[in-house]
């Protein structure tokens, strides 16, 4: 197995054993074989798991394969995960069910080891540059923390789970301060140079799974912080702060220290249905302005 | 063998076919002792009856007091 196949997790799932057995020794160089013999045990490992494909039996007792696969295609943690129905049934009515509920191919038992090799090989390849290029829109091609894309698309999930479970939501607006005239007296290279460490020290400051930095644009970055009130947002905006400071780039043309600083704008509420997010991010951009006006390196949190 | 438990635990738990490629190792490591529970486990194993394996890896476990 080569170093692809040994990062590449297959299921097979069907309730038969032998049928397992057989598929798994056709694809088994493909990569590391999982499988489940119903139709809740696979669904339970493909969230676990997170296997790049998977092989389906329709004919199940219990729940069938139309029924995963439909529940799969739900679940936005299993939703991505390309599903190919193995199976006797050969009908084009069946084949036609199986790609409308979402499977991206179809594979007729007796298996033709060949034609299964093939269409597995294909199909992971393919998920591979989906996953790539999905990865790509979403991360900042200079600093390479996630972009206004991803942070937009964060915010809202993160937002709809709030209100869900009437959560706080934080958010920090940072912009590096006096970048201008960083960027006119050092030049551009350097303003690069010093957004990616910037970048990077933000990135790295925030630890929580939900919490997420990006990069805003130009300058600016924003933050997202789930179930974090007004308290708990200041003593991050101060930790982000405390990290960018330590960083000591220097700047001779900063009117507040001799070395690169940020100001951050915070704020946090708790949600309701009737909130609108814009309403949120707006808050903390006027709290950015704020520490702005008020002297810059500080943090203004309302 | 107290590194290869867990590597069985977690293999057999997460329904991973190629951790029955390891039970040559358990047997070796073994050395005769809980054989009985060893034949159970890969008859077991062999019917891709892996929550019974995790059970008799279990009772090996608890058989030869691995700490």
């Amino acid at each position: 197995m080569n170093d692809l196949a040994a990062n590449t997790k297959i299921l097979i799932v069907d309730d038969k054993p032998l049928n397992i057995e057989v598929l798994s020794e056709t694809i088994e160089d493909l990569g590391d074989i999982l499988f489940a013999t119903n139709g809740q045990a696979a669904i339970d490992l493909c969230i676990e798991q997170q296997p790049n494909l998977v092989l389906l039996d329709v004919m199940m007792p219990e729940m069938d394969g139309y029924e995963v696969c439909e529940k799969l295609k739900a679940l936005p943690e299993t939703k991505e995960i390309p599903v190919i129905f193995a199976t006797a049934l050969s009908d084009e009515n069946d084949e036609a069910k199986g790609f409308e509920i979402g499977a991206i191919d179809y594979v007729t038992k007796p298996i033709s080891a060949p034609i299964v090799i093939a269409r597995v090989r294909n199909h992971l390849e393919l998920k591979r540059y989906r996953d790539y290029l999905e990865q790509i829109a979403f991360i900042d091609g200079l600093t390479a923390i996630p972009n206004r894309r991803r942070f937009d698309e964060h915010f809202q999930s993160e937002w709809q789970r709030g209100v869900r479970h009437e959560a706080f939501l934080a958010v920090l607006m940072i912009d590096i301060d006096f970048f201008k005239p960083f960027n006119d007296h050092y030049g551009h290279q350097a303003g690069d140079d010093c957004l990616v460490k910037v970048a990077q020290a933000l990135a790295s400051s925030v630890h929580r799974p939900g919490d997420l930095v990006a990069r805003y644009g130009g300058e600016e970055f924003v933050c997202v912080l789930p179930d974090t009130d007004l308290a708990g947002a200041e003593i991050t905006a101060n930790t982000l702060r405390k990290s960018v400071n330590a960083l000591k780039v220097p700047h001779e043309f900063s009117n507040v220290t001799d070395h690169v600083t940020v100001s951050i704008g915070a704020a946090a509420v708790k949600l309701k249905q009737s909130m609108k997010p814009e309403e949120l991010v707006k808050k903390a951009d006027n709290n950015l302005y704020e520490a702005k006006e008020s002297g810059r390196d500080r943090m203004v949190a309302a | 063998m107290k590194e290869l438990f867990p590597l069985l635990e977690a293999g057999f738990a997460a329904n991973k076919m190629s951790t029955r490629h390891k039970l040559d190792d358990l047997e070796a490591a073994l050395n005769g002792n809980a054989s009985g529970a060893f034949v159970d486990l890969r008859r077991a194993a062999d019917k891709l009856d892996f929550a019974k394996v995790g059970k008799l890896l279990g009772e090996i476990k608890e058989t030869i007091k691995l700490e």
